[in-house]
Order: structure tokens, then C-alpha cells, then sequence
């Protein structure tokens, strides 16, 4: 590629699409140190010298949740295709959040500006049809699941697997064993993490249900201990709520996802990319979603995959215990909890299988591997 | 008038028939039998809610039809265009919320009417 300035238009939604999106960037920047990133994005993409046309931090929002925020999205909708319009940059990189990035999309193939998707939505697991959608708005995809290529491949779109940037940040992260060694000081070595997600809806749906079933492990475990990984400080209002409507000992840990999971033996967690955190870790785990009835009876034709949870749909087979609940049923994921907990067999086979999911998935490089695929189409366009 | 309520039971019978078996076949993910199901449920409450309603609340018997019946179907056959061809950037399948919010108050007001008539009579 010649030497000059490009601008690149980069939108992230979700705080997981942050991190991702800032070592993307910084991956380019290595590269290729004259682009300049324009975009929407959160602290890690700003610290990554993105020039923000919006603040992302509160924008995380799910299904009908995303109708409150609507002229909010409206505006920063006018205001990113305005820019596009003015600025013409040489490709736009979407991450994820295509509940809003397919209007970026669509306004950047009508000004003929490349369209790059990093980190595909999950158009496998529900809306499968929204891959047409797909194949006319974007020119590259890049996909961090082995099994999307084929689905992609399929539909007729340019993809590439580039691994999962997830593994980039843990390599690149060093574990503090001495937070590890201070929560086993504190709690014992009978550790349960309780990992409920990301959004506040998720939390507030699955935490209630996890100190549920918390109660009735600590009766029947009465050395266990319970940690709360709490991803956000803005959730830790939330959280600390919930919990005091329960009874049982918890700790809220704020960060530190790593170490929570390290020091636990057994972690119970929502359905996300939370749970290939946990694999990486080689502990057992049990994925509980829960949805309402209503919300059940209205997705339950368009849930193709028989997995919910990622490390089971990357196994292609139930590796770790998982369920969808419209009710809550603590006594599922206490009997499940027990199971790992005091069956060594079992407890064995879980993490075995875990081990050769990893050893299979779990490489760094991805965000490299990436803007080297991003780098190689712009340098097919001229600039 | 009892003839007329006998009719009425009938039109009650398919109504409540026809949308259980749409929301089962919906559920099961069956297109066909929904659709079928579906269209009869509509079809079926459209006459219902005309012969309870129109008579004497023509204008109820319109917003009626607006909101519970045009609107829904209108709905519904968006979506199925962006099934086919990825017409809209966006996830078109919360419509399917609104389908089956609205589709059992359809139901439900036709029920109250039929009652209130039963009591009337």
C-alpha cells in the first residue's frame, strides 16, 4: 500500500466489540501507522486514538430495550452518514451490534466505500434469513468461529476465519495470582463464580436465579463460597441490589474476570463469550440463559442451533451442562452444580473435554491476522 | 336471536380453534399450517367482529380492523419479504412481538362483545 494518510470508519457497540475493536486498531496501526480511525466506539477504542463522533458506554441494549434509545440512534444513525458522506473514508469496519451497524453498512455500499464485518452477529444461532442482508452490504467478513466460515461460505460471502480476539487478550493479559491467592485466602477453596453477563437485562434475568440456586448449594455445601464477577462498575448498583435481596455470602469482584474464574472450581455463567473465557481456564462450568415465556414462544421457531451455549456449539456436542429456562429452575442448576462439584468423573471429563476444545480454538493472533486480511483489501481498492 | 347467538358460537368455535392451532403450528414451526390457521383466525374474527359490531359501533368496528387486523397482516407480510429477500437493516422479527400481542386481543374483544350480546339478549 503507498504510503498515505487513510481514514478508516470503525463502529462498535457493545463493550466486548471495545476491546476488540481497539486491538484491531492497534494491530493497523503497527501495520500501517497512517490511518486515522473515526467511528463510534467506548474507552478502549478512544484510548486507541479512535476520534469518537459518539459516546457508546450506555448503548448496549437488546431486543425491544433498544426501542427506548431510538431517536438517540437515529441521530448518531444522520450524524455517522453524514460523516461518511463528508469524509469518504477508504473502508468502513463494523464490529458486531448489527442491530445498528447494518444502517452503517448500507449507507457506506451506497457511497461505495468497502464494508469489513469483524465478529460476525450470531445469524447462525437465530434469524438465520438476515444472512441475505448480510451478503448485500458487506464486501469482507471476518468470523472468530471456525463453524461461521462454512455457514458464510454457503451463503456466497467473502469470510475468512481469523481465530477469536478473545485468546489475543487473555495471551496478552497476565493473570494476578496474587488477587487469585487473596480471594482463596478470603473464601476457602470451595470457590462457585456466578458470571451473568454483560447487559443489565441479562443480569437482572439470570443473577436472581444463580443466588437461587446459590441458597440451596450452600446447604447442601456449606464450605462453598460465592463470588459475583461484575464486568462493569456501572452494574455494581445493580448487582449489589440483587444480592441483598438473597441471603447467601457473596462477594462482588469488579473486573478481574480472569482471576474470579481462575480461583473458582466451578463457574456458573449466561450464555456469551463468557463461557469461552472459563474454557480457556479449564474449569467446569454450567450455561444457564433464561428468557421470558413470551419472549420463548416468539424465538423458539427461529432457534436452529441446538446449543446455547458457545463452548457446546464449538464442541458440537454437550461438553458442559446448559439450559434455556423460561422459569427459573434453581434446582436444575443445583443438581448440576453438585454433580461437578462431587462426582470426580465427571468433573474430569468436563475439563478433558474443555482442554481439547482449546487446544483446537484458544490461539492468539487473531486481531493480527485480521488487519492483515483488512490491510490486503485495501490495498486491492485504490485509495 | 338464538339462532343469531347459535351463529355467533360458531364464529366463537373456529376463533378460539384456529388461533390455539396457529400459535402451535407457529411454535412448531410449521410455515404452512400456520398460515393456514392464521388466515382463518383472521378471516373468521373479521365477520365475527362485523356481525357484534359494526351495526352499532361502526367506528370501533374500523379501529378494529386498523389496528388488530390490517396492521398485524401488514406486519406479518413485511417480515415474510424480509425473509425472502433481505429487504430492511433491521432484525424485522420483533414485528412477530407485535403479531402475537395483538392477534389474541382480537380474540379477547370479540369474546367481551360476544358476551356482552349473550347478556343483552
Amino acid at each position: 500500500m503507498p504510503e498515505i494518510s487513510r481514514k478508516i470508519f470503525i463502529s462498535a457497540g457493545d463493550p466486548s466489540g471495545d476491546i476488540h475493536g481497539a486491538n484491531l486498531m492497534r494491530c493497523l496501526l503497527e501495520k500501517y501507522p497512517n490511518i486515522t480511525f473515526y467511528g463510534l466506539g467506548r474507552e478502549n477504542m478512544l484510548q486507541s486514538g479512535l476520534h469518537g463522533l459518539h459516546d457508546m458506554s450506555q448503548k448496549s441494549l437488546m431486543w425491544l430495550h433498544a426501542l427506548t434509545e431510538i431517536s438517540t440512534f437515529l441521530r448518531m444513525k444522520k450524524e455517522c452518514i453524514h460523516f461518511l458522506m463528508q469524509e469518504r473514508p477508504c473502508a468502513v469496519i463494523l464490529i458486531d451490534y448489527c442491530g445498528f451497524n447494518f444502517y452503517i453498512a448500507s449507507a457506506a455500499k451506497k457511497l461505495g466505500i468497502s464494508v469489513i464485518y469483524y465478529i460476525s452477529p450470531q445469524l447462525w444461532a437465530h434469524g438465520p434469513w438476515r444472512v441475505k442482508k448480510m451478503k448485500k452490504l458487506v464486501d469482507k467478513l471476518l468470523v472468530i468461529y471456525p463453524f461461521e466460515k462454512s455457514f458464510y461460505d454457503n451463503a456466497g460471502i467473502p469470510v475468512t476465519y481469523v481465530g477469536h480476539p478473545l485468546f489475543d487478550e487473555i495471551h496478552k493479559e497476565d493473570v494476578d495470582e496474587g488477587l487469585v491467592a487473596e480471594l482463596k485466602k478470603q473464601l476457602g477453596e470451595t470457590i462457585i463464580s456466578f458470571l451473568p453477563g454483560s447487559r443489565r437485562q441479562e443480569i437482572g434475568r439470570l443473577l436472581p436465579l444463580f443466588l437461587q440456586s446459590a441458597a440451596l448449594i450452600h446447604q447442601t455445601i456449606p464450605s462453598a463460597k460465592f463470588l459475583i464477577s461484575c464486568n462493569n462498575e456501572q452494574h455494581f448498583d445493580l448487582i449489589s441490589a440483587i444480592t441483598k435481596e438473597f441471603t447467601v455470602p457473596c462477594k462482588i469482584v469488579v473486573g478481574n474476570a480472569h482471576e474470579v474464574i481462575k480461583a473458582s472450581i466451578l463457574c456458573i455463567a449466561g450464555a456469551g463469550t463468557i463461557t469461552l473465557q472459563i474454557a480457556y481456564y479449564l474449569k467446569p462450568m454450567i450455561i444457564a440463559y433464561k428468557i421470558s415465556p413470551f419472549a420463548y414462544f416468539i424465538a423458539k421457531p427461529f432457534l436452529i442451533t441446538p446449543f446455547i451455549g458457545l463452548v457446546n456449539k464449538l464442541a458440537s456436542k454437550m461438553i458442559v451442562p446448559e439450559r434455556l429456562m423460561c422459569r427459573g429452575n434453581p434446582a436444575w442448576l443445583v443438581n448440576q452444580a453438585i454433580q461437578l462439584l462431587n462426582n470426580p468423573q465427571k468433573r474430569q471429563a468436563c475439563i478433558h473435554e474443555l482442554s481439547l476444545l482449546m487446544d483446537e480454538i484458544a490461539k492468539p493472533g487473531a486481531s493480527e491476522h485480521a488487519a492483515d486480511e483488512i490491510l490486503n483489501l485495501l490495498r486491492s481498492k485504490p485509495s | 336471536m338464538s339462532i343469531m347467538l347459535g351463529f355467533f358460537y360458531v364464529f366463537l368455535l373456529i376463533a378460539s380453534a384456529s388461533l390455539i392451532a396457529s400459535a402451535m403450528s407457529y411454535f412448531f414451526a410449521k410455515i404452512k399450517s400456520f398460515s393456514f390457521t392464521l388466515l382463518l383466525f383472521y378471516t373468521c374474527n373479521t365477520f365475527f367482529s362485523f356481525f357484534l359490531i359494526h351495526n352499532n359501533h361502526a367506528f370501533f368496528f374500523y379501529t378494529i380492523v386498523i389496528f388488530l387486523i390490517i396492521f398485524p397482516i401488514l406486519c406479518l407480510i413485511l417480515f415474510a419479504l424480509d425473509v425472502y429477500y433481505g429487504l430492511f437493516c433491521i432484525d424485522t422479527s420483533f414485528v412477530l412481538f407485535l403479531v402475537w400481542l395483538l392477534t389474541p386481543v382480537l380474540f379477547i374483544v370479540n369474546l367481551v362483545s360476544y358476551i356482552l350480546k349473550v347478556i343483552h339478549a
